[in-house]
């Protein structure tokens, strides 16, 4: 008993101390307000404790330690999601004091609940039959299985269990002869279990009802002495498991979610999920009391008490309770056995299959094993209904015991029946702590990291994120806000199509997705730092800053530029494959989600896409370099009108060739597509298509960011290799890595966005690359189409090209990059507008890339 | 601070909760242990009951140290009448004796027509009345 205290009175100590543990605060932070909780529990209990010795001398000891212990758990697990709901349940412990005081004042009243039973029961029964008409729900909405009276909500099913147990135990003494085992003489009991059911399914408890249907069987087994009983249990279940099934959709939503628990994890098995999540976030030894997050759970008060007890108190802290409910089955079980009464006995039996089939039911639904019933754990669960009724459970088996002599050494086993009752229901809780540490403990990483474990949300508002930094360590992305309630902000609105978000509700992109566990702290520290943390405050430590190769100058002056397009801009180090510069526009605010999401949903221009990696056009005549580049004997031929007679009269430019001679240079850096066309053919659509293969034009890029899957053309559609339309899609990303190619001496460099992550002491380590460089066109080749290519007096190369894709859309591609005899870095630029705008994409294309040469001058 | 603090509170509510539930367990296994112990002691004396209701007789040969005898489906000796009590009366082995009493039954024990009121011992040819079924006794020592 003393011990029992103790263990409240620490929970009670760590639920002080929680709140400032998790904000990482002083004592200003320390909650006082659950002590109410344990002064009224250990008042109660004391009380109890004194009354029992005093009226009850002869009583089972372990019964009332146990049942305090359950109730001390599960009144600081209750207090600690829900205050208020503490307080309630702080008030109906009290009141259950009380009526369990009195009771054994007056131990005569289990000869009134044995004479009167009818009585009883009838009331029980008209009560819950009341529920259909007048029933209410303490939440407002959902099922009416309350009853509301002066303000206080019951439900009568609870109370109806032990009245049918009272009544079952006291028909099976008075009536039932040992030679009558006729249909007959158990056809009230048929009756009235068939009355309660009904009720019951009307009013779709289908928890309770199968706990009724299994105490009267398991009843009837013990008490019939009619081994049938057992055999005909499970053929009879059967067909109104199916039947239930189909008939009623409670049922069938349950019974669906058990067999494929994720199947469905945002909708019909959310809570299962959720529950089983949280069971594994627990571990071995738990978050800690307050520190861990039981409250995502839906009702986890009640239904799923649990499940928030393995995640605060871990694999040992819910075995214990499981352990706590056999010791008390056992005892039970054992009081059925030496006791000489048969109402009694009968009682007993009652009792413990109503703790036992309710505990395991509500066990099994939590960790998945069984299907989800609604009931509530005993002595755990939030509710004073339930919480009464097993006080007044535990007060008859109290007073059992205490009329039951002693001196079981000298009796024996004479009823084996309930032994292996009793081991049944023990085994079952067995199994089920095996259950527990299979997603406690096993298995529970694949459970902690599946994307229905909202827990890292929490953890962001609790420990800081990593600042997302640029190229020269300006920073674009930090956290906003206090401990507890942190959010993310932008210095650069615009780049959020690349940066993207980690929303809870409406997912991850960009590099906050990419980066995610860095961010998080969860990547890069040392195991034991990381360790520790988790053990101290179940949350990871502050988070690592990261830094991005994007340029915030070039950047932002890219994004001005893009202002009022819908389109996007690439700068790359043709070397490195560092992207300085990715814009896309239009953007959106990822601190205004919340408020503009269906809007950003809806908006055909599609702001959320960064365009730069996740969009998808036809490459159309911006082919036509890579082409020249693979027939570079062509360029010696001075005069292309000899080659290209049969488009001479329409050559399909993007922009109007000025007067003759034509010339190769003029061809390609205005995208005459028919020219292209001619050539490719000329060069065979199978080596075309090993040559696209080489730049990466039908493999998407491996880098820190979300890419698409580019549309590769068939073989067998040569024209559409020639041509670069229709089903023949690249994103610009893909297209600046092989444009890269022709400025940088033919390496097609693998792409990098995240430069380097900062270690925890503050140095910056470089990430690798996902992807590695590779040598695609010749040297020489490559310089010969840089050098075909160059726009005169200018230190770069250049190609328009404009091509209509699959909706009749014109794209405007803009690819260009540094010549040769440029000293510095090469650098590739990519401008692609949706809309017939060549010159617009050549003026945004041409003023970054000398942009981007200035800045290369001032960084060498 | 408050987070080492907070730790060792939880190790200490885990020890807590577990030193109760291993002192309960202890005292159950005891318990158990105590109670196998005296199952298996060997019983020096088997006894052979003999009765017959409607002209069936019932046999029975017990090697048992406590036999129920009543109504109940459960008894080790179930006699079908209805002027039994369910659990009417115990015949246990202690002392290298067997003795019978009577269990509150409705109509009484009746030890060779004298009411059993307190455990008394049984011999060898003894007849025991409960209700209106006679019950021969034999005792092999």
């Amino acid at each position: 008993m003393l011990l029992a205290g103790l263990v409240v009175f620490s929970y009670g100590l760590i639920l002080t101390l929680a709140p400032a543990v998790r904000y990482h605060a002083g004592s200003e932070r320390y909650q006082f307000q659950h002590w109410i909780g344990v002064v009224v529990w250990g008042l109660s209990f004391s009380l109890l404790h004194f009354q029992t010795t005093r009226r009850l001398p002869d009583r089972d000891p372990y019964l009332l330690p146990v049942v305090a212990l359950l109730t001390g758990i599960g009144l600081m697990t209750i207090w600690r999601l829900f205050p208020n709901l503490g307080m309630r349940q702080t008030t109906w412990i009290a009141v259950s004091t009380i009526l369990t005081f009195l009771g054994l004042q007056y131990p005569a009243y289990l000869q009134y609940l044995r004479r009167y039973k009818y009585i009883w029961l009838v009331l029980g029964l008209i009560l819950t039959g009341l529920t259909i008409f007048l029933g209410t729900n303490p939440l407002g909405a959902g099922s009416t299985r309350w009853l509301r009276l002066f303000g206080i909500h019951f439900q009568p099913s609870e109370p109806l269990k032990l009245l049918l147990i009272a009544y079952l135990a006291g028909f099976f003494t008075d009536r039932l002869s040992a030679y009558n085992k006729k249909f007959e003489a158990l056809l009230p009991t048929v009756i009235i279990i068939g009355i309660a059911l009904l009720l019951l399914v009307f009013q779709r408890d289908m928890g309770t009802a199968s706990i009724f249907l299994l105490i009267y069987l398991a009843m009837l087994f013990t008490s019939q002495g009619d081994k049938k009983v057992l055999w005909i249990t499970p053929i009879l279940l059967i067909p109104v498991a199916i039947a239930g099934y189909f008939f009623i959709d409670v049922v069938r939503l349950r019974i669906d979610t058990w067999l494929s628990p994720f199947g469905d994890p945002t909708g019909a098995s959310y809570q299962i999920i959720q529950s089983m999540v949280a069971i594994a976030e627990g571990g071995l030894i738990g978050a800690g009391p307050g520190l861990g997050s039981p409250g995502l759970i839906p009702v986890s008060v009640s239904d799923f008490i649990f499940a928030a007890i393995a995640e605060e108190l871990g694999f040992l802290g819910a075995s214990a309770i499981i352990l706590l409910v056999m010791i008390f089955l056992y005892r039970g079980i054992k009081l059925a056995i030496i006791t000489d009464h048969s109402f009694h006995r009968y009682l007993t039996l009652g009792l413990i299959f109503y703790f036992g089939i309710q505990s395991i039911l509500i066990i099994g639904g939590n960790i998945g094993m069984l299907p989800l019933t609604g009931v509530t754990l005993p002595f755990l669960s939030y509710g004073g209904s339930s919480l009464l009724v097993s006080f007044l459970g535990a007060l008859i088996l109290l007073t059992v015991s205490n009329q039951t002599s002693s001196d079981y050494p000298t009796r024996r086993i004479h009823q084996p029946r309930y032994a292996m009752i009793g081991f049944l229901l023990i085994s079952v809780l067995t199994v089920q702590i095996l259950a527990t540490s299979l997603h406690a403990f096993w298995f529970n990483s694949p459970l902690a990291e599946r994307p229905e474990n909202p827990r890292w949300i929490i953890d962001d508002r609790f420990s800081k994120r990593g600042d997302i930094l640029d190229r020269n360590n300006q920073v674009i992305i930090t956290n906003l806000g206090d401990v507890g309630n942190l959010q993310r902000t932008s210095n650069h609105v615009p780049l959020y199509p690349v940066i993207g978000y980690a929303n809870p509700v409406f997912g991850q992109t960009g590099i906050e997705a990419a980066m995610f566990t860095y961010l998080r702290g969860k990547t890069g520290y040392p195991f034991s730092t990381l360790f520790w943390h988790d053990l101290l405050y179940n949350q990871p430590p502050q988070g690592l800053d990261v830094r991005l190769t994007i340029d915030l100058e070039l950047q932002m002056s890219a994004d001005e530029l893009l202002s009022g397009q819908a389109g996007t801009v690439i700068l790359m180090n043709a070397n490195s494959g560092e992207i300085i510069t990715m814009a896309s526009s239009p953007y959106f605010d990822a601190g205004l989600l919340q408020i503009e999401w269906e809007n950003l949903v809806a908006d055909p221009n599609a702001p959320l896409i960064n365009r730069a990696t996740q969009g998808l056009y036809p490459p159309g005549a911006t082919l036509f370099p890579f082409i020249i580049s693979a027939q570079p004997n062509l360029l010696q031929i001075p005069e292309p009108e000899s080659r290209l007679q049969s488009v001479i009269s329409d050559l399909g430019c993007a922009l109007t060739l000025e007067e003759d001679p034509f010339s190769w240079q003029k061809l390609v850096t205005n995208g005459c597509l028919n020219a292209q066309a001619v050539l490719a053919e000329e060069f065979g659509a199978n080596a075309l298509f090993d040559l696209y293969q080489a730049l990466g034009l039908f493999t998407a890029p491996r880098m820190h960011l979300m890419v698409a899957e580019p549309a590769v053309p068939d073989l067998a559609n040569t024209d559409v290799l020639y041509r670069g339309d229709d089903h023949f899609l690249v994103s610009p990303l893909q297209m600046a890595m092989a444009a890269s190619a022709i400025t940088n001496q033919g390496l097609v460099p693998g792409p990098r966005i995240v430069n380097a992550v900062q270690n925890p002491s503050g140095g910056w380590i470089t990430l690798p690359k996902l992807q590695g460089n590779a040598y695609v066109i010749p040297v020489n080749t490559a310089n010969q189409v840089n050098t075909l290519l160059r726009v005169e007096s200018s230190p770069y190369w250049q190609v328009i090209s404009v091509i209509t894709d699959e909706n009749d859309q014109p794209i405007t591609w803009f690819i260009a990059g540094t010549t040769i005899d440029w000293q510095g870095q090469p650098i590739t630029a990519v401008v692609v507008l949706e809309s017939h705008a060549p010159q617009i994409a050549e003026n945004i294309g041409q003023s970054l890339i000398e942009q981007a040469i200035r800045f290369a001058d001032q960084n060498p | 601070m408050n987070a080492i603090l907070a730790l060792i509170l939880r190790g200490l509510l885990l020890v807590l909760t577990y030193v109760f539930v291993g002192w309960i367990g202890y005292t159950i296994l005891k318990d158990l242990r105590s109670l196998f112990a005296r199952q298996s002691e060997p019983v020096a004396s088997t006894i052979f009951l003999r009765s017959s209701i409607n002209q069936d007789p019932i046999e029975m040969d017990f090697s048992k140290p406590e036999i129920i005898l009543g109504r109940d489906p459960d008894c080790e000796f179930t006699i079908p009448d209805e002027t039994i009590s369910l659990r009417h009366c115990k015949l246990s082995y202690h002392h290298k004796q067997w003795w019978a009493n009577d269990l509150n039954s409705t109509n009484g024990t009746f030890l060779n027509q004298d009411l059993i009121e307190s455990a008394v011992i049984l011999t060898n040819g003894d007849v025991l009345r409960l209700g209106n079924v006679s019950i021969i006794v034999q005792i092999n020592q």
